[in-house]
């Protein structure tokens, strides 16, 4: 996973909002392993820039609701 | 003082991320509300006084179940306005903007779901829209795992320039 190793490094850090997004879509994914969530406690320990764009993303995403309106209707009309 | 706390959360989030989502889940059902929570109760462990630092264990399920009754209460709310306005059209006026506002973003995100690449936007609908993992998504469009994830990430990107947040 080439990201992952961007996210712990330290050579070109990532924008926050852009490390956000990353970090946000792992945590949904199936396999998080405690390593990594202790690498994602970490970065958002880190600063409250981290804090500020993780919350951002959450807050999107709960925007996003409106996706499951427009599943639920291109679901019926198929 | 910064760093004994960064470590304090760390070690936190490491033995108590997973039994937290346990235990809300098991007051709530709804996943995704339990994971939304579970995000917020952890965002607020940073505007701790110290004095709260005695025990952060307790504090952290403390801030989970407050905001997991306020979402409660607040969506109850949520639904006698929206019964009450529905029942009443002489009063529909918040109602009535409230709708404008819910199909204006609606019409947004639309949209933006349309620029998306086709896998893309499949896999995106697939997730947000219907609950579907990863793994199970992965399988429908036959892709690896970590393309579903790049692909998620990608959409999120992409409605976030789109929807401005």
């Amino acid at each position: 996973m080439s990201f992952g190793h961007t996210l712990a490094g330290t050579t070109r850090p990532l924008a926050a909002d852009d490390a956000a997004v990353e970090w946000f879509a792992r945590l949904r994914s199936d396999a998080v392993d405690a390593s990594e969530r202790a690498r994602f406690a970490a970065w958002l320990a880190a600063d409250a820039r981290h804090r500020d764009a993780f919350r951002r993303i959450v807050r999107l995403w709960r925007q996003l609701a409106a996706v499951r309106a427009i599943a639920a209707s291109s679901a019926s009309a198929d | 003082v910064a760093k004994v706390r960064a470590e304090l959360f760390v070690e936190l989030f490491r033995e108590q991320s997973v039994p937290l989502i346990k235990y809300l889940t098991s007051r709530f059902r709804d996943r995704e509300d339990a994971a939304e929570i579970a995000q917020e109760a952890w965002l607020r462990m940073f505007r701790l006084d110290d004095a709260d630092l005695d025990n952060p264990k307790a504090f952290l399920f403390q801030t989970a179940s407050n905001l997991a009754i306020d979402r409660v209460r607040r969506s109850s709310l949520e639904q006698r306005f929206t019964d009450a306005t529905f029942a009443d059209d002489d009063d529909g006026h918040p109602s009535a903007e409230r709708t404008v506002a819910a199909e204006e973003s609606l019409s947004v995100v639309e949209h933006a779901l349309t620029e998306l690449p086709e896998k893309c936007r499949q896999a995106f609908v697939m997730h947000r829209g219907q609950d579907m993992s990863y793994v199970e998504i992965a399988h429908a469009l036959g892709v690896s795992t970590s393309m579903v994830e790049k692909y998620i990430i990608r959409a999120l990107r992409h409605f976030r320039d789109r929807l401005d947040a």
